[in-house]
């Protein structure tokens, strides 16, 4: 089926939108502004909102460590998920969470996990939930080439094709685990090999090509919703920076080679969506810089929203741990 | 030295053909236990050298062990990369290197990947990818030994090959890229997920050949006229348009576990150096299945097929001859 030109160019202000969004926290966070581990997920923009692109806003989904695209892909907000990071109280978990704790149930952001793999039983969960209320919903699980040698993943795949669960495996194979090439360390080829082993479709998409990757989950939303199962995606992607902002002793060039990273810049996501948009006519150069204009714009305003929110408060420490608070002593 | 060629997809059969279709799904063990099997074939015929195009995942790792210190073992001499251009490049240094044969595992994009790069290699296809026109399931042993007899010259081409056709796409006056079996025209914009599974999107096709047992795009025109790898004349068939006096549906194979009817505006056969202008935009030109080119508002863009395609090893005939020679 083919793509309005709507939902193309609201793939384009998304990527946009998260391409500057963690411009801006590279930016603050070297300033010193907030600390703490933070994972730019620059070089990875088509696969999360290519995926998002797909899903409505009833579905679910859960991300990992590398935590400020998923959220953003689904359509969260900015100035929420900035105030988060910079730990105040209008941030998406006021404050209390941080980078990898960006979570809006209402349009369908379950929140990320800083374990690896640990948020995709999450994501089970709510596909069990689909399948036992008789709902069309359907959950996606981001995870990465490192999570995808975690337990917990093997045992949530294995779970979800028994049940036959309306969920989508999405790996984003960004080849290295954090310095760790996969290539050392997956026994397969591929990621998306391992779903044979689950009795699930496995499939591997060009996770540079933001429409691919919307095609892909659109075919496995549309097995989701027919009750056919789950799906592995494997979108084969590249980290454009370093695994995470603080971490000083892992510089570039150290595992992988600058002409390897020169190579996957060529193949830049917005670069290829742009030219896509443009070459057919679709867009001009001018309508894709006002759309790259306008996301800075609103990234510049979050992090104005973020520096002016307040602090929470020490009592307010354990808020919002539990579905029914447990009293101190 | 004599030596025969080895190039194996380890991305082939993944696309998202496993998801709109039931593609079937070749392991990477698999693979690895055909090329044991290729490996052994080529051992039995005396060939000096076996040269591999490298791949993450040791795919040829195995079989190597196999036959260690009995033929000299070697990869092709360039970086491991997981995209199409790097079976063209793999194919292109093999014949530069004069090797006899290439054996490929993959389907029909890997070939016509391959064949970008072997020039007047024959190749021996064994499919292990979704659509197999070129390819065909051979036996790896089997598929070694007519290699092998190939590039020790015990066989020669002309008596144990035949030679494939080859749709060229040219756009603006160069040619831009081609299909070994079909060149299918979608009114899809983009190239995305790459395949053709909806055949409603089909504005227009050329095909090399049309067997009624192959799966795939090319099946539809099997239903109208069967053409073999060699004869010299290929289809051109239109979805849309105005109606010809071949207009009518067909019940084709379009996938694995996709039987579906198709309307038939018009079809004819097309001979070698006509070419045929492609007249739509926005849309796409999927090659052997995968859409590889867009195409763009005020591009000249047409087809045309030529009878100089790779040549491919009759694995029975090429048997057969050893047998009886």
């Amino acid at each position: 089926m083919e793509i309005e030109r709507e939902t193309l160019l609201l793939m384009l202000k998304r990527m946009w939108m998260i391409r500057n969004f963690e411009l801006k926290v590279m930016e603050v966070h070297a300033a010193g502004e907030f600390t703490g581990a933070a994972h730019p997920y620059i070089g990875e923009e088509a696969v999360a909102v290519g995926a998002c692109a797909a899903l409505d806003d009833t579905d679910y989904i859960a991300g990992n460590h590398r935590s400020h695209g998923h959220p953003i892909a689904k359509g969260g907000r900015v100035d929420k998920a900035m105030a988060e990071l910079y730990g105040r109280v209008d941030g998406y978990c006021k404050g209390k969470g941080g980078s990898m704790h960006l979570a809006d149930y209402s349009i369908g952001i379950l929140g990320e996990s800083g374990i690896l793999g640990s948020s995709v039983p999450v994501a089970v969960g709510a596909a069990l939930a689909a399948h036992i209320k008789g709902e069309k919903f359907v959950s996606l699980a981001f995870f990465g080439d490192g999570a995808s040698n975690q337990g917990a993943l093997h045992e949530s795949m294995n779970l979800a094709s028994v049940w036959k669960l309306p969920m989508i495996f999405l790996c984003e194979n960004n080849q290295y685990a954090v310095t760790t090439s996969y290539a050392d360390t997956v026994a397969v080829e591929h990621v998306s090999d391992r779903a044979s082993a689950y009795n699930m479709p496995g499939i591997l998409v060009d996770g540079q090509d933001a429409i691919a990757m919307y095609e892909a989950t659109q075919a496995a939303v549309e097995r989701a919703r027919k009750g056919e199962g789950p799906t592995l995606i494997e979108g084969l992607t590249y980290r454009y920076e370093e695994h995470s902002l603080g971490l000083g002793r892992v510089r570039r060039g150290e595992y992988r080679e600058q002409s390897e990273i020169d190579e996957w810049r060529k193949r830049d996501p917005l670069l290829i969506l742009e030219t896509a948009l443009i070459s057919q006519g679709l867009a001009t150069r001018e309508e894709c810089d006002a759309i790259n204009a306008e996301t800075v714009e609103e990234v510049e305003m979050a992090t104005e929203f973020a520096r002016n929110s307040p602090f929470p408060e020490p009592e307010d420490l354990f808020d919002d741990m539990w579905a029914q608070p447990i009293p101190l002593p | 030295m004599n030596t025969v060629g080895i190039i194996a997809n380890p991305s082939a059969g993944k696309d998202i053909r496993r998801l709109v279709a039931h593609g079937r799904v070749v392991s990477n063990q698999e693979k690895a236990n055909i090329l044991r099997r290729v490996f052994a074939g080529i051992v039995s015929t005396g060939v000096d050298r076996i040269l591999m195009m490298p791949d993450h995942s040791g795919l040829t790792r195995p079989g190597t062990a196999d036959v260690s210190g009995q033929i000299k073992v070697e990869y092709v001499d360039m970086p491991v990369a997981d995209h199409q251009g790097a079976s063209t490049d793999a194919a292109t240094a093999m014949a530069a290197q004069g090797v006899g044969c290439i054996v490929t595992l993959g389907g029909d994009g890997t070939n016509r990947v391959v064949a970008k790069g072997s020039g007047d290699v024959p190749i021996v296809p064994i499919s292990t990818g979704t659509n197999n026109v070129f390819p065909a399931n051979t036996e790896g042993t089997l598929a070694g030994i007519a290699a092998g007899a190939l590039a020790i010259g015990s066989l020669r081409i002309e008596e144990a090959c035949r030679r494939s056709k080859r749709i060229d796409i040219y756009v603006d006056g160069n040619r831009q890229d081609d299909a070994l079996v079909d060149a299918a025209v979608s009114t899809q914009m983009f190239v995305g997920a790459r395949a053709v599974w909806d055949t409603r999107t089909l504005h227009s096709m050329f095909l090399t050949r049309a067997e009624p047992a192959s799966i795939g795009l090319s099946s539809i025109g099997s239903r109208l006229q069967p053409i073999a790898i060699d004869d010299p004349y290929g289809l051109y068939i239109r979805f849309s348009g105005n109606t010809g006096p071949g207009a009518t549906t067909v019940s084709a194979p379009i996938a694995p576990g996709s039987v579906v009817d198709v309307e038939i505006t018009d079809w004819r056969r097309i001979s070698a150096g006509e070419k045929v202008p492609i007249q739509l935009t926005p849309g796409t030109i999927a090659l052997d299945g995968e859409r590889e080119v867009e195409l763009l508002p005020e591009q000249d863009v047409y087809a045309e097929m030529t009878i100089d395609g790779p040549w491919v090893v009759d694995v029975p005939k090429a048997l057969t001859l050893i047998a009886t020679k």
